[in-house]
């Protein structure tokens, strides 16, 4: 027999789920970002990664809902910068991540855009965020000559990152994102 | 179903490879390895000169006179008034870190970078701090 659910306790009961949900999609991608810190990436610029971290956001943003994916988001930013990177590092990672989910939501809501477009959007704001913050917080205005090379290596890590997500769209089964 | 493109995404990489063009050209890397000349004369700091622009220095500070002159990517000590010349002997420089020294007229020469090592070094002290 199931305890009659009134408004209240069933309103408490979804809130708790998804805090759990929250917490165990954010453990999800923090393994990727730690994945992608066992196997380097060294693209000969310094600074420039592959994002695969970004997979986990993004797939909750089309089979789940925002709310979910930019929580999980900044819990993993937040966790990786105090496991891997640093607190220093992880400020950079977090305008990257901010500006970089901003567009990604904008772009998958217009409903114009794959998934692999929207991917690469994202990679290239997350570098055009995280330079913002490079040029002032430490740099100075001259770091912008590293736009060019960062919009590119946003959008080819974009892009790989798209296509991964876009073939686990298709084959993950729907009924892993039942809430 | 989502592994494949939209007219829209062909779009958005057009503009994203505009944009990286566009930067590409407006500031250009070559720029970020710029080089500067410093001027120290007695322990404080005479002027900086860019390394590319061709210029005639003159610094004169009590009764000692240097003439340094900046041609075509390369710096090197004119003119001294000093007893050994040694700064004049020393030649022309045109690499960052190389330096010219007058020490009895208390002038040092320098070529320092304006570019990624500066900022490399910047982003290093600013973590420190």
């Amino acid at each position: 027999m199931m305890k009659p659910s009134t408004p209240s306790s069933n309103k408490r009961n979804r809130s708790a789920r998804r805090v759990a949900l929250t917490g165990l999609l954010a453990a999800l991608a923090l393994i990727f970002s730690y994945v992608e810190v066992l196997v380097p990436f060294n693209a000969g610029v310094p600074g420039i990664k592959l994002g695969l971290a970004n997979l986990v956001p993004l797939i909750i943003l089309y089979r789940m809902d925002a709310g979910y994916a930019f929580a999980a988001n900044l819990i993993r930013v937040f966790l990786a910068g105090l496991l891997f990177s640093g607190m220093f590092a992880a400020l950079y990672s977090l305008a990257g991540s901010i500006t970089s989910f901003a567009v990604m939501y904008l772009l998958k809501k217009t409903g114009k855009f794959s998934v692999i477009g929207v991917s690469t959007a994202g990679g290239v704001f997350h570098n055009i965020g995280q330079l913002c913050v490079a040029i002032l917080a430490v740099s100075g205005p001259q770091l912008i000559h590293y736009l060019p090379v960062l919009i590119i290596s946003g959008m080819i890590a974009g892009i790989i990152v798209g296509i991964g997500a876009a073939v686990l769209l298709d084959r993950l089964p729907a009924k892993l994102f039942r809430e | 179903m989502h592994l494949s493109l939209r007219k829209a995404d062909f779009l958005l990489f057009f503009i994203f490879l505009a944009a990286a063009l566009i930067s590409a050209v407006s500031f250009p890397r070559s720029a970020e390895g710029k080089e500067l000349v410093r001027i120290i004369s007695n322990g404080e700091e005479y002027g900086i000169y860019p390394l590319e622009k061709n210029e005639e220095i003159e610094i004169v500070r009590e009764g000692h006179q240097n003439i340094v002159i900046i041609q075509d990517g390369t710096v090197h000590m004119d003119y001294s008034n000093c007893k050994n010349q040694i700064c004049v002997h020393t030649g022309e420089i045109s690499d960052k870190g190389e330096t010219i020294v007058c020490l009895p007229n208390y002038v040092i020469v320098e070529i320092i970078g304006s570019g990624e090592g500066g900022e490399d070094d910047e982003a290093v002290d600013a973590i420190v701090k």
